[in-house]
């Protein structure tokens, strides 16, 4: 039987960024606060609040944003300390990582020994205070919590509760829980709505009738509830050993430039494990210098790791390496990087669905894209996304292909925009024009925004002038009157040329110009 | 008399693998974006390659799924081979081709569309391309309704296309389209229109 070690952090996205640890602190992902200080939770702050509630009960909350690659940079000395204990230490996630308990207790003299040690070797290198007991439960403030049990799964759930589960005794320690454990929040509904509130009552369910209903992740699940150890933590010994290497020539400086190099290293592995059916659930990365120093660290990921997600990885384990929190920096660039797949289970794949699932199509175009971003660069391919704004220029913002848009896309309606449809082609830069009336004077716009004169003619750029045979506007808009350095106040006109050309025309500033043209 | 975008082409739709031409000093870019709409609206993938000033409303309003669309706005000096990987993986890519296009490139990404079953849609007239194209749309005559003196707004606007090309194209046709096409009630005033103005918009 596999016996598992997991040493836990609660809290861990507070703790890595590192404030006193009397301060109420909130870190906010996606407006709700996803870990709090101990100070915080006091003043009645608790994870999955709303952000503005949680301001509301702790008015001096310090509200940090979620920052992944910190929090992992933070880690990395907290498993580099564990590693001189073991070398076989897996990272789950920034603030929780594994071990393998046998050959160590043995060396150690005991499980509960090796959990003291652990826990201060941990807590030392987070400059914390040594207040962990293995058996008798940790006090809610320890900085690291440490769990043994049989299999993975059943060792979290100890680490969080700080004990050592005897063997053989997993399945009545799992029993008491409630599903919602299982971290698969669809499946629990259903469950719960079934009557079925705990793992024990789960486990005790024939596995065949589970794997009938739910399928194979149901089947996981009630063996998780079982107590059955799922996953090995050593790596099956395979005989075709999955293994990416890139030798970089000239050496690599940059992490950017290594994650970059990375990704086509991960689409061929995540290719050749698919290939045969598998999919990659530890990875190893390695590095090594021009010097001949090297980095290895496993990683593991909550499912199946995609190529985005090793390439998260590389990125967020060379940035730990660089900042040098866990021993000394790399003195030169790195001439090799290897992805190397541990373990690997056998993909299932997923069930397409009738609405909302990628084609073959959808695909094809995401590898066309990737493989151009690789070769112009992040910032060279872009994506439309429709804004609200009053100039057609503000309707629209572009993000880099395969980034997020910073805000979600709105249709409020823009007092002062202009009717009619879109124009084609929007300037970066408003090409300057003039408008004159029928007398060749300069038309403006007054205060109560009325034309001085209708426009009889326009000239574009230099060009030539054109009669103008209809026109309408002028749109108003005063925006952001309330920013000094930022304020624009802009009367736009849409004008219709002899030649057939409609322009939108703007006057700011006692000049006009063309914002687009309705090509 | 005014027809469907789709009667534009002699086979009502964008063949994979061949190449069109766009061209006329005004409209060639609704005409774009209209050619784009179809397929992409359909589900297939899109580019537009060396426009950095495309409006994106107007794209969106045309049909064209703009979670399907990538844009490249800058040309770069490797542009060929941005076009050549665009064409190898969606459906259609939208070329607004720099100065001094070589024939051998120009046969090189028509070879690629080809092979990848793409359309390359060239925003240019046909005699700026090297190549000879297969299907060659040019807009000869534009006008705007809905804006007069002093009232009204731009509300659609009527293009005329001339059509040509090699094989099946080869016969020249000349065709009216709305685009964009009337929205809402503006144009209630002409029932004529509207009523062949639906028949474009659906």
């Amino acid at each position: 039987m596999l016996r598992v070690l997991v040493a836990w952090c609660p809290d861990w996205p507070v703790t890595a960024a590192g404030l006193a640890p009397e301060q109420a602190v909130g870190v906010v992902a996606s407006g709700r606060v996803l870990a709090c200080s101990a100070a915080a939770r006091e003043a009645g702050v608790c994870v999955g609040m709303r952000r503005r509630e949680a301001e509301g009960r702790c008015p001096d909350l310090v509200v940090l944003a979620r920052d992944t690659a910190r929090e992992a940079r933070a880690f990395e000395p907290v498993v580099a300390a564990i590693a001189t204990l073991t070398p076989l230490v897996e990272v789950t996630w920034p603030g929780l990582c594994a071990l393998d308990v046998r050959g160590p207790a043995r060396y150690f003299g005991g499980e509960e020994v090796l959990c003291h040690r652990v826990a201060e070797v941990a807590a030392g290198a987070m400059q914390a205070p040594v207040d962990i007991t293995g058996l008798a439960g940790p006090p809610p403030t320890a900085a690291v919590r440490v769990g043994v049990a049989d299999g993975y799964f059943a060792a979290t759930l100890a680490a969080r509760l700080g004990v050592i589960v005897p063997v053989g005794e997993v399945r009545e320690f799992l029993s008491p829980f409630s599903v919602a454990v299982l971290g698969r929040p669809g499946l629990a509904d259903i469950l719960n709505r079934l009557g079925i509130h705990t793992l024990g009552e789960l486990a005790a369910l024939p596995a065949s009738s589970v794997l009938n209903r739910f399928g194979p992740d149901g089947a996981e699940a009630h063996r998780l509830a079982g107590g059955v150890a799922e996953r090995p933590l050593r790596a099956r010994p395979s005989t075709e050993p999955a293994v990416v290497c890139l030798e970089c020539d000239p050496p690599i400086e940059r992490v950017d430039v290594a994650a970059f190099s990375a990704r086509s290293m991960a689409a061929n592995l995540v290719e050749r494990l698919s290939a045969r059916g598998l999919a990659c659930v530890r990875l190893r990365i390695e590095a090594e210098t021009e010097h001949g120093e090297s980095l290895a660290r496993t990683w593991r990921g909550d499912g199946a790791l995609n190529a985005e997600d090793m390439v998260t990885r590389l990125r967020w384990q060379l940035d730990g390496w660089l900042s040098a929190t866990a021993g000394p920096a790399p003195t030169a660039g790195i001439t090799r990087l290897a992805l190397v797949a541990e373990q690997v289970l056998p993909d299932y794949g997923r069930q397409l669905g009738l609405w909302g699932e990628r084609t073959e199509a959808d695909r094809r175009a995401a590898r066309t894209l990737e493989h151009l971003r690789g070769i112009l660069g992040p910032d060279a391919i872009f994506m439309g996304v429709l804004r609200g704004g009053r100039g057609p220029a503000d309707r629209v913002e572009l993000v880099p292909w395969g980034e997020q848009a910073l805000l979600p896309a709105a249709s409020l309606p823009w007092p002062g925009h202009c009717p009619g449809p879109a124009p084609s082609t929007i300037f970066s830069e408003a090409l300057a024009a003039e408008v004159v009336d029928s007398a060749g004077e300069p038309v403006s716009v007054d205060a109560r925004g009325h034309l001085s004169g209708a426009p009889a003619r326009l000239v574009v750029g230099g060009g030539a002038w054109v009669e103008v045979v209809g026109w309408a506007g002028p749109w108003l808009a005063d925006e952001r009157w309330w920013d000094r350095s930022g304020r624009r106040r802009r009367a736009r006109c849409q004008v219709l040329g002899a030649d057939g050309v409609a322009h939108l025309v703007g006057l700011e500033g006692g000049r006009w110009s063309v914002e687009a043209t309705y090509d | 008399m005014v027809v469907p975008l789709e009667d534009l082409l002699p086979e009502r739709g964008l063949r994979p693998g061949s190449v069109v031409s766009v061209g006329g000093a005004n409209g060639s870019t609704s005409l774009v974006l209209g050619l784009m709409a179809g397929p992409l609206s359909g589900g297939a993938w899109g580019a537009v390659v060396g426009m950095g000033c495309l409006g994106l409303e107007a794209a969106a309003a045309a049909g064209v799924n703009l979670e399907h669309l990538a844009l490249v706005p800058w040309w770069g000096p490797s542009w060929l081979e941005v076009v050549a990987t665009l064409l190898g993986g969606l459906e259609v890519v939208a070329l607004w081709p720099p100065g001094g296009c070589r024939e051998v490139d120009a046969r090189r990404l028509a070879a690629r569309a080809r092979q990848g079953g793409s359309v390359l849609l060239v925003a240019a007239p046909a005699r700026a391309w090297p190549e000879p194209v297969d299907i060659e749309l040019v807009v000869t005559a534009t006008t705007w309704h809905g804006l007069e003196a002093g009232h009204g707004a731009l509300a659609y606007r009527t293009l005329d296309v001339r059509s040509s090309g090699r094989r099946a194209a080869g016969r020249e046709r000349r065709v009216q389209l709305l685009l964009p096409a009337p929205v809402g009630g503006l144009v209630a005033a002409s029932p004529g229109v509207w009523a062949e103005g639906r028949s474009a918009v659906g």
